[in-house]
C-alpha cells in the first residue's frame, strides 16, 4: 500500500484533453501525454491540502476504467517527473 | 508573409473562433493539404495555432489527413511550452521588481490569456511585456538593462518620450514599456493613471498585477493600430476584450476621450471589425463610427499604418507637444541618434 500524498508544487502549466505542460519557476518543463492532463486537473493546488495517491488513482480509475495496476504506474511515473523539477510535493 | 497565407478563410476562422458574446456561423472550412503548411506557418508566427487547432478539433475547420491534424495540434503544443517557460520568467521579473519595490504590471500577452481568455491555452505569445510606473522607471531600466550606463542618451528619450525598452532576462526578451507606442498618441496618455486601478493573475502561487480590462483593451487597441507587425491576432486581442469585458467598453472611451486618442480605439475597433468580418451593428463598431478623426491624428495613423520608419514615426510626436517641450524632443532624439551612431 502506498501511503503517499500529493499535491501541486509552485508551477506554470497550460492542460489541454491530450496534454499538459508544467513548468518550475526556473523554467525547467515537463511535457506530458495520455492521462497527464487528467493527473494533473486532479492535483490539489499548490496552497490546498494534499489528497492521498491512492484516493487520486482511484480517481482515475473510476473515470477511465483503465487497469488499476497501469493507472498507478503511469500516475507514479508523472508525478515523480513532475516532483523532480519540483511542480509536484509527494509527502511520506 | 504571403498575402494569400494571411486571408486564407482558415486564418480568419481560426481568429474569429470562440469569440465571446457573438455566435458567429459560417460554414466549415476546407483546408486543403497544399495550403496547411503555410497556414501552420502563418498561424505559428501571429500565436494563432492554438485557435486553428481548436477551430480544426470542433470541425469550423476541416482537414481531412489526420497527420496534418496531428501537426497542427504539434504546434499549439509546442506554442504552450514557450508560454509556461515565459511565465516561469515573469514570475523570477516579479521577484527582482517587487524586492526592489518598483510598480509595474504585466501587460498583453500573459494579462489577456489569463484575463480575457477563458481557456489560457487559446492566447500563446511570444515575450513578456511589462509597464513601469513613471515614477519608478529609471530605478527599473537599472535594475534591469545591463547596458543602461553605455546608452544614456537612448534612455533619457525613452523616459521623455519614448515606448520603452527590450532588455534581456535569464537570456529571453523582457518588453519594458514606459508607454504604450511611440509618437503623437504615445505622449498622450498618462501611464501614472494606468496603475490607480489594477487587477489581478495569479502564476506559480504568486500575484501578477495587471492592468484593468479598460486599459487592457486600450493597450491592444495601440498595439493593433500602433504597433509593428499588426496580424490578425492583435485584432482578435481588440475584439477578445471588447467582446468579452462589455463594462470596459464605456470606460475605454471615456479615457480615450480624455486622453485624446479616440482616434486610435477607433481605427483598432474598425480594422478588428474589417480584418475578422465582425457584424457591424455591435455597439463598439457603432461608437468607433462615431469618432470624427482629425486631419492631424490621420496624418499620423497613416504613418503607422504604413510602417514607416521609427524616425517618421517618432516625429508625429511634435504636434502633439505643447511648444515649450518640442525643443527637448528636438534636442533629445538628436542626442539619441548621435549615441546610435557611435
Amino acid at each position: 500500500m502506498d501511503h503517499r500524498r500529493v499535491r501541486r508544487g509552485r508551477a506554470l502549466w497550460r492542460a489541454t484533453p491530450d496534454t499538459v505542460v508544467v513548468a518550475a519557476v526556473d523554467g525547467r518543463t515537463v511535457h506530458a501525454d495520455g492521462s497527464a492532463p487528467a493527473i494533473w486537473k486532479l492535483l490539489p493546488d499548490h496552497h490546498d491540502e494534499p489528497i492521498a495517491l491512492t484516493t487520486l488513482v482511484e480517481q482515475l480509475v473510476a473515470e477511465h476504467g483503465a487497469p488499476h495496476a497501469r493507472v498507478y504506474d503511469d500516475t507514479v511515473n508523472v508525478l515523480e517527473a513532475w516532483e523532480a523539477i519540483g511542480c509536484a510535493v509527494l509527502d511520506s | 508573409m504571403q498575402f494569400s497565407t494571411r486571408n486564407h478563410p482558415a486564418v480568419l476562422a481560426a481568429g474569429r473562433h470562440l469569440l465571446p458574446g457573438t455566435t458567429l456561423r459560417a460554414d466549415p472550412i476546407v483546408l486543403e493539404s497544399d495550403d496547411i503548411e503555410g497556414v501552420r506557418a502563418f498561424c505559428r508566427a501571429d500565436r494563432l495555432s492554438g485557435l486553428l487547432a481548436t477551430a480544426v478539433g470542433d470541425g469550423a475547420v476541416v482537414v481531412e489527413d489526420e497527420r496534418l491534424t496531428a501537426a497542427i495540434v504539434e504546434d499549439w503544443h509546442a506554442a504552450l511550452e514557450a508560454c509556461v517557460v515565459l511565465e516561469a520568467l515573469l514570475v523570477r521579473v516579479r521577484a527582482r521588481l517587487d524586492d526592489a519595490a518598483i510598480r509595474w504590471m504585466a501587460t498583453k500577452g500573459p494579462a489577456i490569456a489569463h484575463l480575457d481568455f477563458e481557456d489560457p491555452t487559446l492566447r500563446a505569445f511570444g515575450d513578456i511585456d511589462i509597464i513601469v510606473h513613471p515614477d519608478d522607471w529609471r530605478r527599473a531600466i537599472d535594475l534591469l538593462d545591463d547596458d543602461a550606463l553605455s546608452r544614456p542618451h537612448f534612455h533619457h528619450y525613452v523616459d521623455r518620450f519614448g515606448k520603452g525598452v527590450t532588455v534581456l532576462v535569464d537570456d529571453m526578451e523582457v518588453d519594458v514599456h514606459r508607454r504604450f507606442a511611440i509618437g503623437r498618441f504615445g505622449v498622450r496618455p498618462d501611464m501614472a493613471e494606468c496603475f490607480d486601478n489594477t487587477t489581478q493573475f495569479e502564476l506559480a502561487s504568486e500575484s501578477i498585477p495587471a492592468p484593468s480590462a479598460a486599459i487592457r483593451l486600450l493597450h491592444a487597441c495601440f498595439h493593433a493600430t500602433l504597433g509593428g507587425n499588426r496580424e490578425l491576432r492583435a485584432f482578435r486581442d481588440v475584439a477578445q476584450i471588447a467582446l468579452g469585458r462589455p463594462d470596459a467598453v464605456a470606460e475605454v472611451w471615456e479615457i480615450a476621450h480624455r486622453w485624446e486618442v479616440e482616434s486610435v480605439v477607433a481605427s483598432a475597433v474598425l480594422e478588428a471589425w474589417d480584418r475578422l468580418q465582425l457584424p457591424n451593428n455591435l455597439d463598439i463598431a457603432v461608437q468607433a463610427r462615431r469618432i470624427d478623426i482629425n486631419r492631424a491624428d490621420a496624418r499620423a495613423l497613416r504613418v503607422f499604418a504604413n510602417e514607416d520608419r521609427f524616425r517618421r514615426q517618432s516625429l508625429t510626436t511634435l504636434g502633439a507637444l505643447p511648444w515649450r517641450n518640442r525643443p527637448t524632443f528636438v534636442h533629445s532624439t538628436w542626442m539619441m541618434s548621435r549615441e546610435h551612431r557611435r
